[in-house]
């Protein structure tokens, strides 16, 4: 009987699985809301909530992903 | 509380809310809460970035800030933003997605709207479609589509 393909290091991307791990690690002690954002960043992030440009990328989710559509 | 879709929920996460919210404690769902983290969510390594389909709206930050974005939409400061637990609204949105042709996404914005007797505003009028209307007028619920 053949193993279970778990923890087979032939064809693994490790550089996407470490990726995805830091992505999902818990919030640090004391919550990890604590650093600032630049005030660039603010500002583009605001313009993008107005500009067309984050509702082109949510559009988009949703027409791949009809659940996620409005 | 207000629930908000993600057009109000970014520039507050960016610490930089509308002047008319500010001070109002905002909400908004797991489902548009998941659907900004992909809209937003950085590149990855190479091999994911070649593979990724969608647009990349925070290549144009530096590193340090993608890294607090992602850190307050993963975990966002309750002062400024609650995720709603999609848990207790979940027979409202199943009942609300029965009733209604909507998605998932629209359902549970609804349903946590009806479960926990609040209002919603919307920063695009994307986010208010024929069928929410119908639906929000039905349940009773105040529904307002911000003008930008």
């Amino acid at each position: 009987m053949e193993g279970s393909t778990c923890g087979r290091l032939e064809g693994v991307d490790t550089a996407l699985r470490d990726w995805l791990r830091t992505l999902a690690r818990p919030p640090e002690d004391g919550g990890s809301h604590r650093g600032d954002l630049s005030e660039d960043a603010a500002r583009y992030l605001v313009q993008i909530a107005g500009d067309g440009a984050l509702k082109a990328a949510l559009t988009e989710i949703g027409r791949a992903d009809p659940d996620l559509a409005d | 509380m207000l629930l908000v879709d993600e057009y109000l929920a970014l520039p507050a996460l960016a610490g930089l809310p509308r002047a008319d919210l500010a001070g109002e404690a905002l909400a908004m769902t797991y489902g548009r809460a998941y659907r900004l983290t992909r809209a937003l969510l950085d590149s990855g390594p190479t091999s994911l970035a070649v593979r990724g389909r969608f647009t990349r709206l925070v290549d144009r930050l530096a590193p340090p800030d993608q890294r607090v974005l992602f850190d307050r939409l993963a975990d966002p400061d309750p002062s400024v933003l609650t995720i709603v637990d999609p848990r207790p609204p979940i027979g409202a949105a199943a009942a609300i997605q029965n009733t209604y042709a909507m998605s998932l996404l629209q359902a549970e914005t609804l349903a946590a709207a009806v479960s926990h007797d609040w209002r919603v505003r919307f920063g695009d009028a994307a986010s208010a479609t024929g069928p929410v209307l119908r639906a929000a007028e039905e349940l009773g619920l105040d529904l307002v589509v911000l003008e930008q």
